[in-house]
């Protein structure tokens, strides 16, 4: 009975699912995801080409006319009322060293969390759980007063110190070498390994996975933060892009191509290490569920 | 033997451990600290700070420019879970349903790793009175310029922004449901219809309620966009409470007050921190 029951239901499974159902709603499936992915890309797409084009032309209705009024004169403009090349180098400059002393800093306090027991872990950890959930505006007053009294304002180290250390990044590490085995660790030891030469020939290589992924987005974060550069660079040589670009904005608010050609320049970093680690930054976003 | 074993790993340990933290007290358990210590005084630039207590909170639970700070970071909050949510479920659903569909969710993704300063620029231009959207619908509305609409606006650029996000999260979700449920469904008979019904929906709960979390804590602290796009007016309609902060510290220089307001908003943040946690563990 239930044999023949079962054979009956496969079969009517198969025969409309491939006929029917398949066609009408997979080409609606598709037809819905192509307008949304539509109205999420043609912001996008619209700002790339307005970089390129006449300020007169960037408001043309058909966003897909190209009459072939291409140009540059927009970087020229931006390079020359601004120095695009300045902020272009500040920003790179401050997300790089950021995102290496994040590196290094996560992985050293993630390997002790993980592999030692010593005592007052727990409270000490307990400092990075906190800091995982406590919002930029809880520590910025206190910060930004601090980098003012070190005399660390306009400056690129004032910028890079609170984005060096990172506690989704101390805690990230921690996750994953705590499956390392400890006997990895102690037969190196007894080989007569020193803690050191143990992080950098094992530890390091062991974590080039999680470490590519923490450089991405680390990156991601240090490259696009706006509020605290904004509040430590006070003269035109320290700004980043963001900051660099919306007071640019500001000043000459109706030169939407100089803003393009700006933000394109801002965005090509950013969206050159995303399609790169597309993969491990959106699986990173899945399971942190933490934003930076 | 064995406890100079111990003492030596201890001693790795702290090595390893110690000087990043040293940096991490620095940037931010002390200045957590302090922001606490200044709500409790009468600190502004230029004059000497004196105890006062809880009169800050006091003063704050009766401040209309406080209170309507957190009520349109509230509205912010739910007006991104919301649709948030719903739209993220349904463009899932689409993504989870359809073969190849991996370049959609990529392509969905990408403002959520874009510069909001360069977002904001984007919809500036796109809402404005002679911006794309009015030349498209024919209307001279000013989005960003209008009491009734400017809070709708930034909601939906910031909805633009995050959504991909909230996919990923909704995609993590659908992948967690067992298949052997859905084949069991189908065994009894039941159509594509009643397995969203009664299968996904349920197990979807938790998901959508993680979403409300995190998008009440992103509108906690979303500044760029409201800064940028409308500086917190007109009538102070899209004024959240980081934008508050950044003015009272920057245009008041009144830091006992920001700080007493950047306190709130933190315990806010870790209450909701908190629910987070319970949910997390409680579908474990």
């Amino acid at each position: 009975m239930t044999k023949i029951e079962l054979h009956s239901k496969s079969d009517h499974r198969d025969i409309p699912i491939k006929r029917k159902k398949v066609n009408i709603y997979k080409i609606l499936n598709y037809f819905f995801l192509i307008f949304i992915t539509g109205l999420t890309a043609v912001p996008l797409l619209w700002s790339w080409k307005a970089a390129f084009l006449p300020s007169a032309e960037i408001f043309d209705l058909n966003l897909f006319a190209f009459n072939g009024s291409w140009t540059l004169q927009n970087f020229r403009d931006g390079f020359a009322t601004a120095p695009f090349m300045t902020f272009f180098i500040n920003s790179v400059l401050i997300s790089l060293v950021s995102t290496i002393i994040i590196l290094i800093s996560s992985l050293s306090a993630g390997y002790g969390f993980s592999q030692f027991r010593f005592k007052g872990k727990n409270a000490l950890f307990a400092l990075v759980i906190i800091a995982l959930v406590m919002p930029f505006q809880a520590i910025m007053i206190p910060l930004f007063l601090g980098t003012a009294k070190a005399g660390l304002i306009n400056t690129h180290m004032g910028i890079i110190l609170p984005s060096a250390v990172s506690a989704f990044g101390i805690f990230m590490m921690r996750q994953f070498l705590l499956n390392t085995p400890r006997d990895l660790i102690d037969a190196a030891l007894i080989d007569g390994c020193s803690q050191f030469a143990v992080f950098w020939r094992i530890i390091i290589p062991l974590t080039k996975g999680p470490l590519a992924t923490l450089a991405a987005v680390s990156f991601l974060g240090v490259w696009n933060n706006y509020l605290w550069p904004l509040m430590v660079a006070q003269e035109v040589g320290m700004y980043t892009l963001p900051v660099g670009l919306s007071l640019l904005q500001g000043t000459y608010a109706t030169n939407y191509g100089t803003v393009f050609a700006g933000s394109l320049l801002a965005c090509v970093p950013a969206l050159l290490v995303f399609l790169i680690m597309r993969r491990q930054i959106i699986n990173n976003y899945s399971i942190s569920g933490l934003t930076q | 033997m064995a406890g100079e074993l111990a003492r030596r790993e201890a001693r790795a340990g702290l090595f390893f451990v110690l000087p990043v933290l040293a940096l991490f007290a620095l940037v931010n358990t002390t200045p957590v600290v302090i922001s606490f210590v200044y709500s409790l005084t009468d600190f502004t630039l230029g004059s000497k700070a004196k105890f006062v207590g809880l009169a800050n909170y006091q003063s704050l639970i009766s401040d209309s420019e406080f209170l309507k700070a957190l009520i349109v970071t509230l509205k912010m909050g739910l007006g991104l879970a919301l649709p948030g949510s719903l739209l993220a479920f349904l463009i899932a659903l689409a993504i989870s349903k359809g073969s190849k569909t991996g370049i959609f969710s990529t392509i969905l993704f990408i403002p959520v790793i874009y510069p909001s300063v360069v977002s904001a620029f984007i919809w500036g231009a796109t809402l404005k009175g002679d911006g794309l959207i009015n030349r498209y619908l024919g209307l001279e509305s000013d989005w960003l310029n209008s009491v009734s609409t400017a809070l709708p606006s930034l909601i939906l650029v910031l909805l633009w922004t995050n959504i991909g996000f909230y996919i990923v999260i909704v995609l993590t979700g659908l992948r967690g449901v067992a298949p052997s449920l859905y084949e069991a469904a189908s065994l009894d008979g039941a159509n594509e219809w009643k397995k969203l019904r009664w299968i996904t929906f349920p197990l979807m709960k938790p998901v959508i309620l993680f979403i409300l979390i995190i998008a009440t804590s992103d509108a906690l602290q979303i500044f760029t966009q409201p800064y940028l796009l409308t500086g917190g007016g007109p009538v102070e309609s899209t004024k959240v409470l980081a934008g508050l902060i950044y003015e009272v510290l920057f245009e008041r220089l009144e830091i006992a007050r920001a700080s007493s307001i950047a306190v709130s908003l933190a315990l806010i943040s870790a209450s909701i921190a908190v629910l987070q946690y319970l949910l997390v563990r409680s579908r474990r």
